[in-house]
C-alpha cells in the first residue's frame, strides 16, 4: 500500500479558558467581540491532529492540515506544522466564524479537490465554540464517502483501515474503506504531542498554501437563518443555609426543601 | 515574523510544558524533606524531549540557536511553574552555550555531541567556595580561589572544594574555576577547566537543604588529586575570568528571568484571588486599595522584564551594551519579585499564611535570588565600579 494521504481539518476558536469576566459580545456583529482573547486550536481538532500523526508514525501517512478561517488566523496551522505535518493549507474567508456549517463544508470539499488524492479526512467531533459537529458529515455526504464518528483509534492493517469508535454506549471496531471521513473524539491516547523547539521555530518559516474562498468557485453563502439576538446568560447565585440540629435533621430538611423546589 | 508573535508562541509552548509536566508535580516534590528527593529526572527528560537542554546551541549540535531574549522568555515561563525547574535548565543552557562560544573545535566536537545525545546531561559551574563568594563578583586583591590546580605532566592536578553549586550532584559536565597562579587574585590567576562526573578524584559531597528552589539541587564539589588534561582547559591558562566574563551577562539576565517567573505566578494568583474573594460586600479587586496594589505589582513585573529583555537584546547585539547590564537585571528582578510576592502574601490574608496554599512555596522561592547569582549588595558595588571608572 502506498503511503495514505490524510487531511486533518483544523479550526481556531476563542480560548475557552478566557475568564468569563473578559468575554464580550459585539452586538452589531452578533459574535464574540474582537480582541477579548486569543484564538487557539480547538480541543477536538488537537485529538484529530494527534491521530493523524499516529498514522504518520505507523503507516508513513502524508499529512495535510486544512483550515477555513480568517486569513490572519494561522495559529492552528502553525501548530500543525510544528508537530511536523507535511503541508498546511488555508482557505481564507473573512467572517468564517459566522458561516453556517453547509458553507464551510462546501468550501472544504472544493479545497479537497485541489489536493492530491486524499485517502482519509480527520476532523474533530465538533468545534469547541459552537459545537455543531455537522461539517464532517456534510462533507462526507457531498463527497459520497463513508463517515464514522467519535473515533478513538485508527490504524492500517495492510491497506485496510481499522477504526475503533464510540457506539451505542460502548465501543465498536469497524473496517472502513478508503476514502473516508472520521470524526475524532477526545481520548487520553490522543493528547497532542508537544513540538520540539527547533520544529516550533521552523514552523514559522514553512509556507502555508492559501486559497481564497472566492477563488475556489465556492463563496460564502447567506446563512439560511439570521441571528435575532446573542447574549451571555446572566447568572445569579443564592446561598441558602439549611437549618437543623445535627446532620440527620439537616438532611431531612434538605430533602424537604428540594421537594418544595420540585427538584426531587 | 514579528518578534512579539514569536515570544507569544514560546510562552504558550512552555505554558503547555508546565501544565503537563511541571505544575502537577512541583508542590509535591518541593515538600520532600530530603533535598535529593525534590529533584526529578522525569522533568529533565521531558524537557529534553522538546529541546530545552540544547536551546541555545547551534544546529550543528542539535540546538535551536535561540537568542538571549527568546531564552529569557523560556526561563521566565519555566519559573512561573517552578523556580527550581527553571534553574536546572537555565544553568545547563547557559553553560553549554559558553562551551560552544569559547571552546576549541576539538573540544566542542568531543563534548557537545555527547551532551546533546544524553537526555539527562546537565551542566554545572563550580565557582563559589566557602571562602570565596562575593570575592569573585568584586575581585579583591589577595583573594584567590582555594581550589587550586598544580601543573603536572600533560595537565593539572586539582585539589579543593566548591559549595552551593547548582546542579552540583546532578550534572554530567562541569566547568570548574581553579587557581593556577600563586600570588595573584582569582580574577587574574585562575583557569577554567572542563570536567566530567565520575572523573577520578572528583566527587560530590553534601546536597544542601535549601529554603526554596528545592526542585534544583545545590551541592558540594570535592577535588582530591583530580587530574585534568591540558585538552580540557577552556580558554587560556590564567584567563579563567575571561570565561566568566562571557558567562556573567547572560547569567545575570537569565537569573532575573527565573525569579521573575515566580513573581508572575504570585501576581496571577493574586488577580484570581482578589476577583473571587468577597469582603466588604464586593470582590477585593473592586476595592481601590487592592486594585492599586495589583497595578503596582504589574508595573514592577513589566519594568523588570523590560530591563531583562533590553539586556538580552544588547547581548544579542541589538542596542548598546552597558557593563551595568551584567549586574542590574538580576537585582531589579529579585527585588521586584520579593516585593510582589510579599504583596501577594498580604493580599491573600490569613489564607496566604497557611501551608496548604501556594503562597508559602512562592515566598520561599522568592527569597532565593536575593543572593543567588551574586548577592545584590555585591552586584551594586560591581556596577558602582563601572560608574566610578
Amino acid at each position: 500500500m502506498s503511503a495514505p494521504h490524510v487531511v486533518v481539518l483544523l479550526k481556531d476558536i476563542l480560548d475557552p479558558e478566557l475568564p468569563g469576566s473578559r468575554f464580550r459580545i459585539d452586538p452589531a456583529r452578533m459574535e464574540p467581540a474582537q480582541g477579548v482573547g486569543s484564538a487557539i486550536l480547538g480541543p477536538f481538532e488537537r485529538s484529530a491532529l494527534e491521530l493523524a500523526l499516529k498514522l504518520k508514525d505507523s503507516a508513513g501517512a502524508r499529512i495535510t492540515a486544512l483550515s477555513v478561517g480568517d486569513p490572519s488566523l494561522l495559529d492552528g496551522l502553525r501548530k500543525a506544522l510544528a508537530v511536523r505535518v507535511d503541508a498546511a493549507v488555508q482557505v481564507g474567508l473573512q467572517g468564517a466564524a459566522n458561516q453556517p456549517p453547509e458553507a464551510i463544508a462546501g468550501l472544504l470539499v472544493t479545497a479537497l479537490g485541489r489536493l492530491e488524492d486524499v485517502d482519509l479526512v480527520l476532523a474533530g467531533r465538533q468545534a469547541g465554540d459552537w459545537d455543531h459537529g455537522q461539517v464532517p458529515y456534510l462533507m462526507a455526504e457531498a463527497l459520497g464517502w463513508p463517515c464514522v464518528g467519535l473515533v478513538r483509534r485508527a490504524w492500517y492493517e495492510g491497506d485496510r483501515l481499522q477504526v475503533l469508535h464510540d457506539h451505542a454506549g460502548g465501543q465498536r471496531l469497524v473496517l472502513v474503506p478508503s476514502p473516508a471521513v472520521l470524526t475524532v473524539t477526545n481520548d487520553d491516547a490522543l493528547l497532542l504531542r508537544m513540538a520540539r523547539v527547533s520544529d516550533l521555530m521552523a514552523a514559522q518559516r514553512r509556507p502555508i498554501e492559501r486559497f481564497e474562498a472566492g477563488e475556489l468557485g465556492s463563496s460564502a453563502s447567506p446563512p439560511g437563518f439570521t441571528i435575532a439576538d446573542l447574549w451571555v446568560p446572566a447568572r445569579t447565585s443564592v446561598c441558602e443555609f439549611i437549618p437543623g440540629e445535627g446532620p440527620d435533621e439537616q438532611a431531612a430538611n434538605l430533602v424537604g426543601r428540594l421537594q418544595e423546589m420540585r427538584l426531587l | 515574523m514579528e518578534a512579539v508573535n514569536v515570544r507569544s508562541q514560546i510562552r504558550e509552548w512552555i505554558g503547555e510544558f508546565n501544565a503537563r509536566v511541571v505544575t502537577p508535580r512541583a508542590r509535591e516534590l518541593d515538600r520532600n524533606a530530603d533535598p535529593e528527593e525534590c529533584f526529578s529526572w522525569d522533568i529533565v527528560e521531558a524537557g529534553d524531549a522538546i529541546g530545552l537542554r540544547t536551546l541555545c546551541l547551534s544546529d550543528a549540535y542539535g540546538g535551536a540557536g535561540f537568542d538571549h531574549v527568546s531564552t529569557a522568555v523560556v526561563i521566565e515561563e519555566l519559573g512561573r511553574a517552578d523556580l527550581g525547574t527553571s534553574v536546572v535548565f537555565a544553568q545547563t543552557i547557559k553553560i553549554s552555550k559558553v562551551v560552544e562560544s569559547v571552546g576549541t573545535q576539538s573540544q566542542k566536537d568531543r563534548i557537545l555531541p555527547r551532551y546533546r545525545d544524553d537526555p539527562r546531561a546537565l551542566y554545572a559551574i563550580g565557582i563559589t567556595e566557602p571562602d570565596n563568594a562575593s570575592n569573585y563578583i568584586i575581585p579583591h586583591p589577595g583573594a584567590a580561589f582555594r581550589t587550586v590546580a598544580r601543573r603536572a605532566e600533560g595537565g593539572w592536578v586539582l585539589n579543593g572544594m566548591k559549595h552551593f553549586i547548582s546542579n552540583g550532584n546532578r550534572a554530567r559536565f562541569y566547568l570548574l574555576m581553579a587557581q593556577t597562579e600563586e600570588g595573584k587574585d582569582l580574577s587574574e590567576g585562575s583557569t577554567c577547566f572542563m570536567i566530567e562526573a565520575g572523573s577520578p578524584g572528583f566527587t560530590t559531597g553534601r546536597v544542601h537543604d535549601k529554603l526554596g528552589e528545592r526542585l534544583a539541587n545545590n551541592a558540594e564539589l570535592i577535588f582530591q588529586n583530580c587530574f585534568v588534561p591540558d585538552a580540557d582547559v577552556l580558554g587560556q591558562v590564567g584567563e579563567g575570568f575571561d570565561i566568566l566574563a562571557k558567562f556573567f551577562p547572560a547569567s545575570n539576565a537569565w537569573a532575573g528571568a527565573s525569579i521573575l517567573g515566580v513573581a508572575d505566578a504570585a501576581y496571577d494568583h493574586s488577580v484570581e484571588w482578589t476577583r473571587k474573594r468577597v469582603q466588604g460586600g464586593r470582590p477585593l479587586i473592586e476595592h481601590d486599595t487592592i486594585a492599586i496594589t495589583l497595578a503596582e505589582m504589574k508595573m514592577e513585573l513589566d519594568v523588570a522584564r523590560s530591563y531583562i529583555h533590553a539586556s538580552c537584546a544588547a547581548a544579542d547585539g541589538v542596542g548598546e551594551w552597558d557593563p551595568t547590564m551584567g549586574a542590574f537585571p538580576k537585582i531589579a528582578a529579585s527585588k521586584a519579585a520579593w516585593k510582589v510576592v510579599t504583596q501577594a502574601l498580604e493580599l491573600h490574608g490569613g489564607y496566604g499564611f497557611m501551608k496548604d496554599l501556594y503562597m508559602e512555596k512562592l515566598l520561599r522561592d522568592a527569597a532565593a535570588f536575593l543572593h543567588s547569582d551574586g548577592v545584590n549588595r555585591s552586584l551594586y558595588l560591581k556596577a558602582a565600579r563601572y560608574i566610578r571608572a
